[in-house]
């Protein structure tokens, strides 16, 4: 068997391995002294780093979410959740305020929303995130960070 | 208002997802109870900031809430909200690199990374923090995913839309460059599991 990858090294001492493929690799690390000390130094920087556990605050989030979204209700963008977004935006812009409120109300969500005019404005980011929480969304994202020196090196 | 309900242990993450998606906002609290801490988890140890890392937890909640409609059931829950605080991440980290370099023209000096200093920590734990921060950001994102979220290379693939392999070269470089800074803080190795002499 050959020396095992670094990939395979990384997999083994992570546990993400199915058990036959662990143990074969396993296998060859107890013959070979080279994939042995690999092991050995991943095994020792896993537990390094799993040795930082952080707190995280004990707050009470949930309330602080509700108050957000308090402060700035619900956008009637969600209604058009099945149809592509940007057209809906321009749908909503040209059907204008009454109608989106209506359907709100329809809902039940909640209070009615604030006027879609100034509301689509402020709704910017939500469609943004519909459109970048595809995968490719978010690679053209992280690609784009990569100009701000985001690690390009990573990108083969 | 939106109400805050009591938590709902026995409904699934799905279920609860379905119900936000159909406006009834009582799911929202147990959906952030049960989530909150990986959230914030991440955030934190991405950003380097604890204060940060509140704020964007409050947003991706906010961001879930408001695009719950958009979520299929057969993608897992957790990967689906991986995704979306990775990006609210990966935006804020923008905001915070663009603010940086003008204080670096405005002061000319070079602040210091944020890791280490925000958040309490004994010396070897800020060791181990400014390690990682000073990776790359894709590096420390996978890194981050994969050694304190336990995500497999795949998971993080679908998480970051990278391909497997980014994500292995990715693992692969930040490890290396972990074991070279942090070699002090590793125990005395074992004796290899070789052959008896
Ligand atoms: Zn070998």
């Amino acid at each position: 068997m050959s020396h095992l990858t670094p990939t395979e090294v990384i997999r083994l001492v992570s546990g993400e391995l199915p058990p036959a493929h662990a143990a074969a690799l396993e296998a060859h690390a107890a013959a070979c002294p080279d994939c042995a000390a690999r092991v050995r130094a991943q095994r020792g920087l896993w537990s390094v780093l799993g040795a930082d556990r952080e707190r995280t605050p004990g707050g009470d989030l949930a309330a602080a979410v509700v108050r957000r979204l308090n402060e700035r209700p619900a956008e009637p963008l969600r209604i058009w959740s099945r149809t592509p977004v940007r057209v809906a935006a321009a749908v909503l812009i040209g059907i204008g305020t009454g109608y989106g409120a209506a359907e709100w109300t329809l809902r039940g969500a909640g209070p009615a929303p604030a006027p879609v005019g100034p509301d689509l404005a402020t709704a910017g980011p939500d469609v943004e995130l519909l459109v970048t929480m595809s995968p490719v969304g978010l690679y053209a994202a992280l690609s784009d960070l990569d100009a701000d020196g985001g690690g390009t090196e990573d990108a083969s | 208002m939106v109400p805050i309900a009591p938590s709902h242990d026995d409904e699934s993450d799905e279920e609860l997802m379905r119900r936000l998606a159909a406006g009834d906002t009582a799911a929202l609290t147990p959906i952030v109870q049960r989530h909150q801490e990986r959230v914030i988890r991440l955030a934190q140890r991405f950003l380097g900031r604890a204060d940060l890392a509140e704020d964007v937890a409050q947003d991706a909640f906010v961001k879930l809430y408001r695009s719950a409609a958009m979520y299929q059931p057969e993608a897992r829950f957790t990967t689906w909200l991986y995704r979306l605080v990775a990006n609210l991440c990966w935006d804020r980290r923008r905001g915070l690199a663009r603010a940086r370099r003008r204080e670096q023209e405005h002061d000319g000096a070079a602040t210091v990374p944020d890791a280490a200093t925000a958040m309490e920590a004994d010396e070897r734990t800020q060791r181990v923090r400014a390690a990682v921060a000073a990776l790359p950001d894709r590096q420390r994102l996978a890194v981050i995913l994969h050694r304190y979220h336990e995500l497999s290379h795949k998971d993080i693939a679908t998480v970051t839309g990278w391909s497997v392999s980014a994500v292995e070269s990715c693992l692969v470089r930040a490890y290396a460059t972990l074991r070279e800074r942090l070699a002090d803080l590793m125990d005395p190795p074992p004796e290899p599991p070789g052959p008896r002499r």
